[in-house]
């Protein structure tokens, strides 16, 4: 047995002659949560479809366990499946809601086995109590815990989840984001979970795959990503504030940086293009040092709003050469309007080609 | 631009009663928030001050005037919804002037006055476009430069960022912080979004049930909360919560086997009549090797680790508690966890109300 539990190879999907899925490659392990993370629209909700058999696919293959599973039907497939709404069967109560798959002729489990699991489960998810009522009284949180035990109920070799939690309020969010991660282990489940919130994805999963436009651009742990981004827009997505980006142009053996007084050595980068290429210099924010407007090397700019955090505030700083966005340090308060420098240190940042935004620098150590 | 107050302010529906006898000064060019959770009175609040709700008592305030017999087209505020309605048919430039046209203003005060706004605002390439073809976050850019375009005594939002997409609404939100302090216009702020009220107040404006609950900066907010449902409502993830109930040598934890040690606990706690709940925030816990000089043994259910911030949950009683370990030092394979002192805080568990400013006394 492989070490894989899912892979999609070359998925290619056009709803009327746009492209959804554009050659789309995916691995996901046994027993991990993986992240699927990307903007709306960028194809998270049709690999999911095509994953579950739910999605006639143009090209390419779906793997589970090893198996082709491209040409099987949903109900073959041995997933589970929960969407952002809810789909929950209005004239059932609780208990047959998320008994109702195990009634149906591929399981066909016995009364008692079934009644076993059902309480298992809602003794899982915290519903217990909840079991004879009728599902109409249930409120947001407890019918997205609903859905959530049928799909688990059935104990498939792996669950998708399509932005489950995202009707929900914050609290319910994180409450449900973390009692996943712990059935997850009960389970030792594999669960493919589908996001455009940076947080909720760094909060559940174990690796993450960032998605746009039909595309898996990188997938990796988080730590992974923030080593080694493979393109701007994985900058722009991840991290809170996401990276800082700066209009950059090589110059010699240096860079010279719009709007800074300060030139990075190119040689941090490697070799990565010819004298006078225009060039995207991206620095994640905890690498920028803000310091005094009189500190040696450091670049002039100013406040342009504040962010207060409750245990940390941000701020947007504003430079000739356009803006970006920082965590300031413990004890360190700003206001809006107020002067200050920055600094960018040595080592520090990676170059993107302007045009396909992929990273050019570092090439040696491979994306 | 003029100072707001509001006196003994009470809003009933028949029986009900919305607003129920509030007290607030906002000062001139302030941003205030109110926030709360929904039916909690605060668009009622906001509302009554734009003069669509009439007060069933008490007064409203401008700059020391009592307004609350002026009609709302009297009272020069403005007021920007969640949905925006522009004019379709008109260019954004025509939008953003309709009022100053409506109002009679000479053609080359308009032309001045929307220079300002256009600039501060940053709408130089869109004025000669239409809103069907802006994406919702300008929309709602221009909607405020329309409100802001007359110089009115006070702005009115009202939950302004909530139909906006995710991905504009972070970009408009540090937008609209800069923008109201560049333009110092006294400002009364409507959500639900505890997230948005932080970010963005001058001062926030807590309330439940329709009273004011704590009224505070938000740093104060946040580190002093005067109740359980302030402290519970701000911060994300939740503070946690335990019943303390004393035991030789200090206090069980809610119905759980965990002892917290007397010390750590303040006079006023150690020899309250009253039970006592005790709220500490996920960052001040934080997973150790060893036993702490402050803190307690658990069982530690699930750590998950992003980078160096070691996020944590473990059992009290029934309970499930969570920690983040920001700048996380130990293994991971402990069961300690120990507590900031100074992030303690304690409540009065039938009141809510807090009764001990902090955690420590020694």
């Amino acid at each position: 047995m492989t070490n894989t539990m899912l892979r999609l190879q070359g998925l290619k999907k056009a709803y009327k002659g746009k492209p959804a899925l554009r050659g789309l490659d995916l691995e996901v392990r046994h027993n991990e949560i993986f992240a699927l993370l990307g903007p709306t629209g960028a194809g998270k909700s049709s690999t999911i479809q095509a994953i579950a058999g739910l999605l006639d696919i143009d090209e390419g293959d779906v793997f589970l366990n090893g198996h082709n599973v491209t040409e099987l039907d949903p109900s073959s497939r041995d997933l589970s499946i929960v969407f952002e709404g809810f789909n929950l069967l209005p004239m059932l109560n609780v208990f047959d809601n998320i008994a109702f798959a195990l009634r149906s002729p591929t399981y066909r489990e016995t009364e008692q086995e079934i009644t076993r699991r059902v309480q298992h489960t809602a003794e899982l998810l915290r519903i217990s109590q909840h079991l004879d009522r009728d599902v109409d009284t249930l409120s947001g949180g407890e019918k997205q815990r609903v859905a959530i035990a049928r799909a688990l109920v059935r104990q498939p070799s792996m669950f998708l989840l399509d932005e489950p939690l995202s009707s929900l309020d914050l609290k319910l969010r994180e409450g449900l984001r973390s009692e996943l991660r712990q059935i997850h282990q009960e389970q030792n489940s594999t669960m493919l979970y589908a996001t455009h919130d940076y947080h909720g994805a760094i909060s559940i999963a174990d690796r993450i795959g960032i998605i746009n436009n039909g595309r898996i651009l990188q997938s990796g742990t988080i730590e992974e990503i923030f080593a080694r981004p493979a393109n701007a827009f994985v900058g722009r997505l991840i991290g809170s504030p996401a990276m800082a980006f700066f209009d950059a142009r090589i110059d010699g053996d240096e860079l010279a940086i719009k709007g800074c007084d300060q030139r990075l050595p190119i040689a941090q980068f490697d070799k990565v293009a010819a004298h006078g290429t225009e060039i995207e210099l991206g620095v994640w924010p905890e690498d920028i040092e803000l310091v005094n407007t009189s500190d040696a090397g450091s670049n002039p700019a100013s406040v342009y709003a504040v962010d207060n955090r409750g245990y940390e505030s941000a701020a947007q700083i504003q430079f000739p050469g356009g803006v970006f966005r920082k965590v300031l340090a413990d004890g360190m308060t700003l206001q809006q309007g107020e002067h200050c420098g920055f600094r960018l240190p040595k080592g520090a940042g990676f170059l993107f080609d302007k045009a396909s935004g992929n990273r050019v620098s570092h090439a040696e150590r491979g994306i | 631009m003029a100072k707001v107050e509001l006196k003994n302010l009470s809003v009933e529906f028949g029986a009900f009663k919305a607003v129920n006898n509030v007290n607030l000064t906002v000062n001139d060019g302030e941003f205030v928030v109110y926030l709360g959770p929904s039916g909690c009175g605060k668009t009622t609040t906001l509302r009554a001050v734009a003069g669509l709700q009439t007060a069933t008592s008490g007064d409203i305030l401008f700059d020391g005037q009592r307004i609350n017999d002026q009609t709302a087209s009297e009272r020069n505020i403005a007021m920007v919804f969640q949905f925006v309605s522009l004019y379709p048919h008109l260019s954004i430039a025509e939008n953003i002037v309709f009022p100053l046209k409506a109002r009679g203003f000479k053609r080359a005060e308009i032309a001045r006055k929307l220079d300002w706004v256009a600039e501060i605002f940053k709408l130089g390439d869109e004025l000669k476009r239409f809103p069907g073809a802006l994406p919702p976050g300008t929309k709602q850019k221009v909607a405020l430069a329309r409100a802001v375009v007359r110089d009115p005594a006070v702005l009115l939002l009202d939950e302004p960022l909530s139909a906006i997409d995710e991905q504009f609404r972070e970009e408009m939100r540090w937008e609209l912080g800069h923008l109201q302090r560049e333009l110092g216009v006294t400002t009364i702020y409507v959500t639900h979004d505890q997230r948005e009220a932080m970010s963005l107040a001058d001062r926030i404006v807590l309330m439940n049930d329709s009273q004011i609950v704590q009224v505070d900066e938000p740093h104060n907010l946040f580190f002093n909360p005067n109740s359980i449902f302030s402290g519970q409502f701000i911060g994300s993830p939740s503070m946690n919560l335990m019943d303390l109930k004393p035991v030789s040598g200090g206090f069980r934890l809610g119905d759980s086997s965990i002892v917290l040690p007397e010390k750590i606990v303040p006079d006023v706690v150690r020899n309250s009549a009253i039970p006592v709940r005790m709220g500490v925030r996920p960052r001040d816990v934080k997973l150790v090797d060893e036993p702490p000089e402050f803190g307690i043994e658990v069982a530690v259910e699930d750590v998950f680790s992003v980078g160096r911030e070691r996020y944590f949950s473990f059992r009290v009683g029934d309970e499930i508690a969570q920690g983040i370990d920001v700048r996380s030092t130990s293994t991971g394979q402990g069961r300690n966890v120990a507590i900031r002192p100074e992030g303690l805080v304690f409540f009065d568990s039938q009141t809510g109300n807090r009764i001990a400013s902090k955690g420590t006394d020694v």
